[in-house]
């Protein structure tokens, strides 16, 4: 029975792509003022930080809305994790009655 | 961890920030200082901000202890305004008037440090919203058990 299905792992690489999210967007902000930043997006694909062409400019309240954006993504990521760490922990219990 | 990072590049935007910002005052206090250390009048002061490179690859190296950590972020570095030119105030009684009776006033707009200050305020305040938004993460991170 596929208990300890991928699942697990992938909210683990999942809550590990908005971890590099969040460095990308706080390098965004924090080069808001910086002359001649172009700002950075994050590359699903290459797995990194790559410059954003289409609108090179930081735009603040975009990336202030990224940011929550991406802080509730996290949120959902670790509530699901939870869950999901409880059934197997049910689960677990109800094999030692 | 990876966020650790992001609370670098938050605290190093801070902490340039506050430099622009302390800049900004020490303008607005010597807006009329005619004697500064180096002679003359006071040279206006500014904050040049500079990219701290973003590498996701570095995390690796600096855990390796091969590289300094160069996490991303912003670099600030305090200079003087050197090619704005002094403003010249007719004032004879002044004991800095050359002998025309004109005294040399430093090179700061108020208005400008005015404009500069709340901007380099708000910039603070995303950054602190940023760095509370990593902590967030963190705390539920904590909360996996």
């Amino acid at each position: 029975m596929a208990i300890f299905d991928g699942e697990i792992s992938k909210l683990e690489s999942a809550l590990d792509r908005s971890s590099k999210v969040q460095d990308v967007i706080s390098h965004n902000i924090a080069n808001a003022n910086t002359p001649g930043f172009v700002a950075m997006k994050f590359d699903d694909v290459l797995g990194k930080a790559v410059e954003r062409m289409d609108n090179p400019k930081v735009n603040l309240e975009q990336e202030l809305a990224a940011l929550s954006e991406n802080g509730l993504a996290y949120s959902s990521y670790t509530k699901m994790l939870i869950t999901k760490l409880n059934t197997l922990r049910t689960v677990v219990k109800m094999g030692k009655s | 961890m990876g966020l650790n990072q992001a609370f670098d590049i938050s605290v190093s935007a801070i902490e340039a920030n506050r430099l622009a910002l302390e800049a900004i005052n020490s303008n607005i206090a010597n807006i009329s200082t005619t004697r500064s250390i180096d002679g003359g009048p006071y040279h206006r002061r500014f904050v040049v901000f500079e990219e701290q490179p973003l590498r996701f690859d570095q995390l690796l190296q600096s855990a390796q202890n091969k590289l300094e950590t160069n996490a991303g972020g912003v670099h600030a570095k305090m200079t003087q305004d050197d090619i704005a030119p002094f403003e010249k105030v007719y004032n004879p009684g002044h004991p800095d008037a050359d002998p025309s009776g004109y005294v040399t006033m430093p090179n700061v707009n108020l208005a400008k440090e005015m404009v500069d200050l709340v901007e380099k305020s708000k910039l603070y305040e995303a950054n602190i919203t940023a760095f509370n938004a990593t902590k967030k993460m963190v705390t539920d991170t904590l909360s996996i058990q």
